[in-house]
């Protein structure tokens, strides 16, 4: 585990969390969508995606959902914590990839990391957000996410466009190109972009999935796939649509 | 061409490796990735009767000396889903080594039986878990209760019974009892207790506190266990400690291991790549060395 020092924590939204974490020690550099298993000492450690890395800081992007992540929200600077990471295999765009990102809610967390991954590599991005109302919502720029390609949506219409991530999403590609189109959020909307994402000419359509992470080392097998021959913390959470139908089936979050 | 099959307690093995209970083994997406490394055998995670929830995390962590502590807390879905777990691992034609825990004899020999009857081809009794109160070491490390469990569990089923034994003063000892009790072979060794304490915010790593120690560290302690007790009773044993290369499951073997169970090294999807390369080494050792079999080394380093 790596050694690392609380920064700084603020809520960026009704529902939305930062961390910045200095860390210890040296890591190395992490792909976008891999993620770390995060320990604050005698409560809880709990995977979360990797949202900012740069010079020996490391961010995070989180809901409070359980009592891990309300003691997370009420770490102080200066507080002390430990990570795993990097850990799974993540998503690395090739060069000019042409990537369309489809998050819904908390599942924008990874994506300040692909951002600056691809403005290092030439990778392009674009970017769709989806969120149920205003509140939830915040300046992107407070999430690190310095870009002006982000297309909002919200359920009720109160920001953006009135709609899920996934309507905004399959306007986007009626009226651009792509070759991955990648997908980050709840099972159900998982589960319609796959469904959808087919009527369209990518050639690759991702989903980053969530699921229990106990040990993040391959070792436990909590983080298994249903009929899939692979672990999470080994081989995602990024997966083909095909690979993980069976996955996003099963009910839940 | 130098043979590597061989045959541990009754079960014919392609290859004289398999995993060592813990490393995944509840699910039979486990078993698909566990075949996949290439081992010979798979040894699930210890059954209990009932399920158990275990430890939250964290349950695992690397250490900066290349070792890996743990305390998982036996956690697994109950003894019935290795049904499942049998159907699949038949399916690949590989055995599958149901790993069995209780805290009475009794408790033993019934998840035993529920076992065999669901398709196991063969036991292994955890009494050498060190971190699950009233499981495992509490067990292994009083050889009157070594016996009451392998006696329950062996005059019980038909299929073979491994004892698997930790470090503990009474090691021998037991191991002898677990024998006479009719167990056909063991496993030496388990995890080593242990623990670790982050030294900023001065806690203990683990949610349990202490745990085990896997991997490269204790090594050298799993060879002399099993050249000790190889010594003593000529036993089948299966060597289990800290194997990452060819050379240290070599090292095993000469101290008298019939086959040798890999953990730590599997760990982060490695599997694969570490199975692999100890089999090529072994076969190319064994040519080295002017051998065709493995069976002729095994136990060597005892001859004077």
């Amino acid at each position: 585990m790596i050694s690392a020092r609380v920064a700084e924590v603020r809520r960026v939204s009704s529902t939305l969390w930062r961390i910045d974490l200095e860390l210890l020690e040296g890591v190395d550099e992490p792909k976008p969508f891999t993620f770390a298993m995060l320990w604050i000492p005698r409560v809880d450690e709990i995977p979360l995606s990797i949202a900012k890395f740069s010079r020996g800081l490391v961010s995070f992007i989180f809901r409070v959902r359980g009592e891990g992540t309300k003691r997370l929200a009420s770490l102080r600077r200066g507080d002390f914590v430990a990570l795993k990471m990097p850990l799974g295999k993540g998503y690395a765009p090739k060069p000019r990839e042409r990537i369309l990102a489809v998050a819904g809610g908390v599942g924008i967390a990874p994506i300040p990391r692909l951002l600056d991954f691809c403005k290092d590599t030439g990778c392009d991005v674009t970017i769709v957000w989806g969120v149920r109302t205003r509140s939830e919502y915040c300046d992107p720029s407070l999430l690190g996410l310095d870009s002006d390609r982000v297309e909002v949506a919200s359920d009720d219409g109160s920001i953006g466009f009135r709609g899920t991530a996934i309507d905004l999403a399959l306007e986007v590609l009626r009226n651009q190109r792509f070759d991955t189109a990648i997908a980050i959020g709840p099972k159900p909307m998982l589960r319609a972009f796959c469904e959808k994402v087919r009527a369209f000419a990518i050639s690759r359509a991702l989903v980053s999935v969530e699921t229990t992470v106990k040990c993040g080392l391959g070792i436990c097998g909590s983080c298994y796939i249903k009929q899939l021959p692979k672990l999470l913390c080994v081989d995602g959470p990024v997966f083909d649509c095909h690979e993980v139908e069976h996955f996003l089936e099963i009910p839940g979050a | 061409m130098v043979v590597l099959a061989t045959e541990f307690c009754g079960l014919h093995l392609r290859n004289p490796l398999m995993n060592a209970s813990g490393v995944l083994g509840f699910a039979p997406e486990h078993v698909d990735i566990m075949a996949s490394w290439g081992i010979a055998a798979i040894v699930t995670k210890t059954m209990t009767l009932e399920p158990r929830e275990g430890y939250p995390p964290p349950i695992v962590v690397e250490l900066r000396n290349g070792g890996l502590l743990n305390a998982v807390g036996l956690a697994n879905p109950g003894v019935d889903s290795i049904k499942e777990l049998c159907e699949r691992a038949r399916a690949l034609g590989l055995p599958l080594i149901v790993s069995v825990g209780g805290r009475t004899a009794r408790e033993f020999a019934e998840t035993a039986a529920r076992a065999e009857d669901l398709g196991a081809n063969a036991l292994e009794l955890n009494l050498s878990c060190p971190h699950a109160k009233g499981y495992g070491a509490e067990i292994g490390r009083n050889p009157r209760l070594v016996s009451e469990v392998c006696k329950a569990v062996c005059s019980t089923v038909k299929i073979p019974v491994v004892a698997k034994l930790g470090i503990s003063d009474k090691m021998l000892e037991s191991a002898g009892r677990a024998l006479e009790a009719g167990c056909r072979g063991l496993t030496l060794i388990n995890t080593v207790p242990a623990m670790a304490i982050d030294v900023y915010s001065a806690k203990p790593v683990l949610s349990n506190v202490s745990g085990g120690l896997s991997g490269p560290p204790i090594h050298p302690i799993a060879v002399k266990a099993v050249y000790d007790t190889y010594a003593e009773y000529g036993a089948e044993i299966a060597g289990c400690g800290g194997v990452a290369a060819w050379i240290d499951a070599a090292e095993l073997i000469l101290a008298g291991a019939r086959v040798v169970q890999i953990g730590t090294a599997l760990a982060r999807g490695r599997g694969r790549d570490v199975v692999s390369r100890i089999i090529e080494g072994l076969a190319s050792w064994l040519e080295t060395l002017g051998f065709r079999s493995l069976d002729e080394v095994i136990g060597l380093a005892h001859r004077r």
